[in-house]
């Protein structure tokens, strides 16, 4: 077991590399640089800018290092922890990236929580009591849920909610709270503000992870030990928990394998909407504007996310199905 | 239907007592009418067995006394009867809700189960003992720790090789005939009063088949619990059973001792079942097989329902009229529903 | 003194009501070569204007009664302060806006952004703190800033500044001569320090316009004394103190000046063994570095990324009111993170805003926030763009394909496909009916266009030119012309061959905004007389070298914005850089007086690198080559007057032969929101009695920085704390 973690662990920091390597390739792959951005910036607001400037700017971003040199520059730097400097704003990468993390955690982690706490009792409803009403209105709703994307939807009640419950658009606190320590006010006026965002992204994942809760169980439910669960003299609800939806929640598990980078960009335009401080749209501000050491630095992160969390999903699974077992 | 349920001619004590039984299923491309009335007791302490070809209701017979019968069946008619101790009142289980605190005192204490596929039959996310455990804890005891040994127990009785390991062990971990074993251990655990297998060898190799009919021939003789034991092998049955009830098409068509029906067959489709055994000696010819096929289970037939299969049939008498259980030898209990007798 | 009489009549005649003295004599530092100063020293100038709060360098009787925000009583108190005589100058500078009365202090003004910059950017367009000079009047005068006065000898060669004594940072450190020394010597190397760098090491700031006398060449910056700093070029700098009074400078624009005892510890140049690149020091000296000591109103207390930032009053400002209280009066501001813009019209109408200034709402909003001022409390302002041209669109004059680079050159073409404009109907369909028609000139709010009637007729002549919506007539000056329609009805060129115009445009362009709808109208149009044109999205970042190269034939979404003076800001008028109309042409003249002049003089122009014509090649327009006569004077000509003809003359070249760039109209208003309790925010009417009615496009003239946000007040600000 150790073992195997151990060969994961290598086989991970390899593929980091690469990851890295190709992703720094692709991000400066677009013809412009930073400094194209920055100087249509400058202009956008009125001025032309003098040849003077733009070889100080030139310079100043290392436009015209190979991009070999800028990526060797940039592990060197990583590996001692130093992620480099944000063009757009001058701050560091890893203050940039920090101050937002813990919002996009937080956030996603709550939506996380609310899709499993309801999608898992839906779909056991549903499956449990298929082609009654209830089914047919959750399913009805689920495919809603599906079919209209999240921003819109945010848009959507977010023109509902100021209109009619004079909720405040933007940011996770009113201004009033910001500066002070977290309290239980405070919390309810975080509450205030994330709520929205919190429904829109559990609502589509809800939809999703109900439908396959609802497949997945029927499924089980027809296993012939259910049966033998039923035939001990178990209650329903117990063979319905214990028994049936053990099994059927694989998929599940499975998907917390992609989970951890989705808990950190899969807000993204939600969150543009809603104007909530998190890594998302600044990882998309960033690619656009070929912020090299922040985009980069964002990727090789969700990368090591996503491999860090299949190993965990692997786990995890082994641990929920004894049949998989890990050699 | 005319069939009128007739008091079936034993006077034994009864463990089950099955009386004209009657369930359909709604489904979406009709009516199935799995039992049309199906009648049998179930002696205390002997093994009745219950053959018939896939489809006759067989199954559905089994769940209904476990009243495990899938939701879209509805029990249209009939009782069942469980006498828990000789003398003792019988219950009509189906008085009561599929999920009500009273049924599932029944199931798993009283009446347990064990089903077909051994590989599919335990849960792949628990361990043996967690599933044998699970039951004696529901109706036995909350203790753990004599749950555990009680557990161990059982599986050492059903002659499981180091039955700590076994305990411990995932059903994917352990063969066939062991789940099998396991399965009986788990529905003997709580020492039920009547055991309902339902084919519980058919998807075992020959060997593992005579080794688990021996072990519960052995339980049963030394627990004596009653067995209902459905296949659809002759070979089994003779093997196993004390009496034996043959069904076709939703209903009992010949009920007789195990060696009335070997020796004495009464009813056209019993004979042509037998006739399909292979048989040590006979190596030549094809083995013979019944004529025609089961019904689509959606229509119904007038008459006997064997009548369009029937090699005897009584054209005029047998595909208009239904015949009546008919008492063919009251000492052994032997009844028929054929024309040929009535 | 003869120049100053002319000033004075023209400032009198551009129907300006109202005016400091102050501001009249300031104005007259635009470009002069003989400044006294600013004070007025005069008592009509005075009388003349008695409801206009008097400039108080001019009333040393006020400076004993200076009062503070109470906010800042207990810091003064308890001594963390020093009392308020002690951190304004000697000389504090009071707005002199007409529409302006006395303030109370207190509250927050909340603002929104919906970019990603804009967010720190409230310095860049609302504080003139550091700024020398300042734009008053929308551009029609310059005003003091740091500096209280300012001269230059007569051929405007050397200029000296005069900065307030006791001017100080917002940390409460001194401001010297020497901040702006550090920024000049040691971040861009000016005076020839770069020279003493270390190997390696280049400026991080490039010299700016002001920088340069009329011959090109860099000035030399001398520190007289703290207070005191002259600017010595080796030919005529007229210009000067047009282009110092530009930007909000310090984060945009031209620095000008870095707070020195902060800075140096991270300064590679003079700390060479602490730094050894720039990296630092431009974290450090950006303006969204909270510890970083500011001279503006506000100065930045909290930057949180992605949520907002919070500035607060800063104690050492240098401006007060025309009754001594220091200014701002609104003690702190707090810029919300809006980034979705629907979203932030959400957030105004929600009444989570008290000021917004225009950045992402259109004409078309107007109708939702007048419906939602109930809750929103916000009124809607109009004040004038100052846009010359609305969206607009030009030729590339500089083809690369010979053929159809005659016929963008030929005046006819280009007149006859502007006659085929319909511009009413874009007016009318994208602008909502506002602003006026016009073939697109520089911004209407320009000097040169407003001085005098001669300046207004001027004007009028170029805005109206080929602006007639003549479809028959243009078909008739293209057939005159040899456009004639082939058989599929289609013009061709003048040989035959066939004419397809590309209206490119940056593929990123939203297709809702003003210039993909004139776009679309506009082939319409052409297609009407016979034009075979086809709309030609091509990817951003492309399309600055390819247009540089003369590979594409069109620029359709931009607008003219830029005043306040032609000869600040010519690019318009003159191709001398690249991305204007004549990009080769521009390049060409960019390279003047370097050794790359000289180089591939045998290459095909657009075979150069970079592409490039001088004034020898055969494809070198000798329009264009008139117009660089008559520009190449103008930046050496002390008087004001003279250059204003010159730019006439050069406005005269534009109606005959061009239209260079063609406009649709002119001025439209731009939406000011403001909080109905507000007080001091100018209304149009209040921007036209002083000035032009406003002036808002441009951030060289950074509005509403050139209204002073720091007088705006609350009345009651207990209710916006």
């Amino acid at each position: 077991m150790l073992n195997y973690i151990a060969r994961r662990l290598i086989n991970m920091i390899v593929l980091l590399v690469a990851v890295s390597f190709i992703g720094f390739f692709i991000i400066q792959l677009p013809p412009g640089t930073i400094l194209d951005v920055q100087l249509q910036k400058l202009r956008q607001m009125g001025g032309d800018v003098p040849r003077d400037q733009i070889k100080a700017l030139e310079l100043r971003y290392g436009i015209n290092d190979p991009f070999v040199v800028k990526y060797w520059k940039w592990v060197q730097r990583s590996a001692a922890g130093d992620f480099g400097t944000s063009y757009l704003t001058d701050q560091s990468v890893g203050e940039r990236i920090w101050g937002r993390l813990s919002v996009s955690l937080g956030l996603s982690l709550f939506a996380l929580i609310f899709t499993w706490l309801v999608s898992i009792p839906i779909g056991v409803y549903s499956a449990t009591h298929r082609y009654t009403t209830p089914d047919y209105i959750v399913t009805f709703i689920q495919f809603i849920g599906l079919a209209i994307p999240g921003f819109l939807l945010a848009l959507i009640i977010l023109i509902f909610a100021t209109r009619f419950f004079n909720q405040q658009v933007g940011g996770i606190n009113s201004s009033e709270f910001m500066d002070q320590p977290m309290s239980l006010a405070k919390f309810m006026d975080m509450v205030r503000h994330l709520w929205i965002a919190v429904l829109v992204l559990a609502f589509g994942a809800t939809a999703g992870l109900t439908r396959v809760m609802r497949a997945n169980l029927l499924d089980v439910l027809n296993m012939q030990y259910i049966q033998t669960a039923r035939a001990k003299g178990l209650d329903e609800a117990v063979v319905i928990w214990k028994h049936a939806v053990r099994n059927a929640i694989h998929p599940l598990v499975m998907s917390l394998g992609t989970l951890l980078p989705a808990l950190v960009v899969g807000e993204t335009l939600v969150a543009q909407v809603l104007s909530l401080p998190t890594i998302g749209p600044m990882y998309l501000d960033a690619l656009r504007a070929e912020d090299m050491y922040l985009a980069g630095t964002i990727l090789v992160m969700l990368s090591a996310l996503l491999l860090i969390g299949n190993l965990l999903a692997d786990l995890l699974l082994a641990w929920v199905d004894p049949r998989i077992r890990l050699e | 239907m005319t069939s009128q349920p007739t008091t079936p001619p034993t006077t034994t004590d009864d463990v089950v007592r099955v009386e004209d039984l009657k369930v359909s299923f709604y489904t979406q491309l009709g009516v199935v009418r799995a039992l049309n009335g199906v009648s049998f007791n179930i002696p205390r302490g002997k093994v009745l067995g219950i053959v018939g070809e896939s489809g006759c209701g067989k199954s559905i017979t089994g769940m209904s006394i476990m009243q495990l019968v899938a939701s879209a069946g509805k029990t249209e008619g009939g009782k069942i009867l469980f006498r828990e101790f000789a003398g003792g009142d019988a219950v009509n289980v189906l008085d009561y809700e599929r999920n009500s605190p009273e049924m599932r005192k029944i199931r798993g204490n009283n009446i347990s189960m064990i089903f077909q596929e051994p590989m599919s039959s335990l849960n792949p996310c628990y361990t043996i003992s967690d599933q044998i455990e699970e039951a004696i804890r529901l109706h036995q005891t909350e203790d753990k720790v004599e749950s555990r040994q009680r557990a161990i127990e059982v599986l050492t009785k059903v002659g499981m090789p180091n039955p700590a390991r076994i305990a411990d062990s995932f059903p994917h971990e352990l063969s066939g005939g062991m789940r099998q074993r396991a399965m009986i251990a788990m529905a003997l655990s709580c020492t039920p009063t009547l055991l309902i297998a339902d084919e519980p060898t058919t998807a075992l190799d020959v060997t593992t088949e005579a080794n688990i009919l021996d072990l519960m021939r052995e339980l049963q003789s030394e627990i004596g619990t009653s067995i209902m034991f459905i296949t659809h092998n002759m070979g089994v049955v003779a093997q196993m059973c004390d009496e034996v009830a043959v069904m076709y098409l939703g209903r009992v068509v010949e009920r007789a001792t195990v060696d009335d029906i070997f020796y004495e067959p009464r009813h056209p489709y019993t004979i042509a079942l037998l006739q399909s055994i292979p048989r040590l000696g006979r190596t030549k010819g094809r083995l013979a097989s019944i004529e025609g096929s089961v019904p689509d289970p959606y229509s119904r037939v007038n008459g006997c329902p064997f009548h369009p299969r029937c090699p005897v049939a009584i054209k005029g008498v047998c595909d208009t009229i239904l015949p009546e259980e008919t008492i063919v030898d009251a000492a052994k209990g032997h009844t028929v529903r054929c024309h040929l007798y009535s | 003194m003869s120049a100053k009489l002319h000033r004075r009549n023209f400032l009198r005649l551009s129907a300006m009501g109202a005016a400091s003295a102050a501001i009249v004599a300031c104005g007259g530092n635009t470009g002069t070569a003989s400044n006294t100063a600013a004070e007025p020293t005069k008592a009509e100038e005075v009388k003349l204007q008695p409801t206009t709060p008097p400039v108080a360098t001019a009333v040393p009787a006020v400076q004993t009664t200076f009062k503070q925000s109470p906010s800042l009583d207990k810091d003064v108190a308890d001594g963390k302060l020093p009392n308020v005589d002690a951190r304004l100058p000697k000389a504090p500078y009071t707005p002199p806006h007409v529409w302006l009365t006395v303030g109370k202090y207190g509250g927050k003004l909340r603002k929104t952004y919906a970019n990603t910059w804009g967010i720190a950017g409230f310095q860049q367009e609302s504080m003139y703190g550091h700024s020398i000079l300042r734009y008053l009047k929308d551009g029609l005068a310059i005003g003091p800033g740091l500096a209280e006065s300012w001269e230059a000898t007569p051929d405007a060669t050397k200029w000296t500044f005069k900065f307030r004594e006791g001017l100080k940072w917002s940390d409460g450190q001194p401001w010297t001569v020497g901040d702006i020394m550090y920024w000049w010597e040691s971040m861009v190397g000016g005076n020839g320090k770069e020279a003493t760098f270390p190997a390696g090491l280049k400026p991080v700031e490039g010299p700016p316009d002001e920088a340069r006398s009329g011959k090109g060449t860099l000035v030399k910056i001398n520190k007289v004394d703290d207070f005191t700093m002259e600017m010595v070029f080796d030919a005529p700098a007229p210009l000067t103190a047009d282009r110092i009074a530009m930007w909000v400078n310090a984060g945009i624009g031209p620095r000008w000046m870095a707070p020195a005892h902060y800075m140096e510890q991270f300064n590679p140049v003079l700390h060479p063994d602490k730094n050894k690149d720039w990296e630092m020091h431009s974290k450090k000296v950006d303006f969204i570095n909270p510890d970083l000591p500011r001279m503006s109103g506000w100065y930045l207390a909290k930057y949180e990324d992605g949520v907002r930032t919070v500035w607060q009053r800063n104690p050492y400002y240098w401006c007060v009111d025309s009754q001594g209280q220091q200014l701002p009066y609104i003690d702190s501001v707090e810029i919300a993170y809006v980034k979705d813009k629907e979203s932030e019209k959400l957030a105004y109408l929600n009444g989570q805003v008290d000021h917004a200034h225009f950045h992402t709402q259109t004409l078309g909003d107007i109708k939702d926030f007048k419906d939602g001022a109930a809750k929103s409390n916000l009124n809607v302002l109009f004040w004038d763009s100052g846009s010359g041209t609305g969206s607009m669109y030009f030729f590339n004059f500089d083809y690369k394909d010979a053929k159809l680079r005659a016929a963008f050159r030929d005046p006819k073409f280009r007149q006859a496909l502007s006659h085929a404009y319909d511009r009413a109907d874009v007016q009318k369909a994208v602008y909502f009916g506002l602003g006026e028609l016009s073939n697109g000139t520089m911004s209407p709010k320009a000097i040169e266009y407003n001085f005098n009637d001669e300046a207004k007729k001027r004007y009028a002549e170029w805005r109206d030119s080929y602006i007639k919506y003549d479809p028959a007539a243009a078909e008739k000056m293209l057939d005159d012309a040899g456009y004639k329609k082939g058989k599929d009805g289609k013009r061709t060129l003048t040989d035959g061959s066939p004419l397809q115009i590309l209206v490119t445009y940056p593929a990123d362009e939203s297709p809702n905004g003003e210039h993909l709808q004139k776009n679309d109208r506009l082939i319409k149009n052409w297609q009407a007389i016979g034009i075979d044109c086809v709309l030609t999205p091509i990817p951003n970042k492309e399309y600055d070298d390819k247009w540089h190269a003369g590979d594409i034939m069109m620029k359709t979404a931009w607008e003219v914005g830029d005043g306040p003076n032609h000869l600040v800001y010519p690019q318009w008028v003159v191709p001398i850089e690249g991305d204007r109309w004549a990009p080769v042409h521009g390049k060409g003249y960019d390279v003047r007086g370097t050794a790359t002049e000289k180089e591939e003089a045998d290459v095909d122009p657009w075979s150069r690198k970079p592409a490039r014509l001088q004034p020898t090649d055969k494809d070198f327009d000798p329009v264009i080559g008139k117009i660089y006569d008559i520009y190449d004077k103008t930046k050496v000509e002390p008087d004001v007057m003279k250059r204003h003809q010159m730019v006439w003359d050069m406005i005269k070249i534009h109606v005959e032969s061009g239209p260079f760039f063609s406009g649709t109209i002119t001025n439209q208003p731009r939406i000011i929101l403001a909080h109905t309790e507000l007080k001091n925010v100018p209304t149009r009417d209040d921007l036209a009695k002083e000035g032009l009615g406003g002036f808002v496009n441009p951030w060289i003239i950074p509005a509403p920085a050139t209204y002073d946000p720091e007088t705006w007040f609350w009345d009651d600000a207990t209710k916006h704390a």
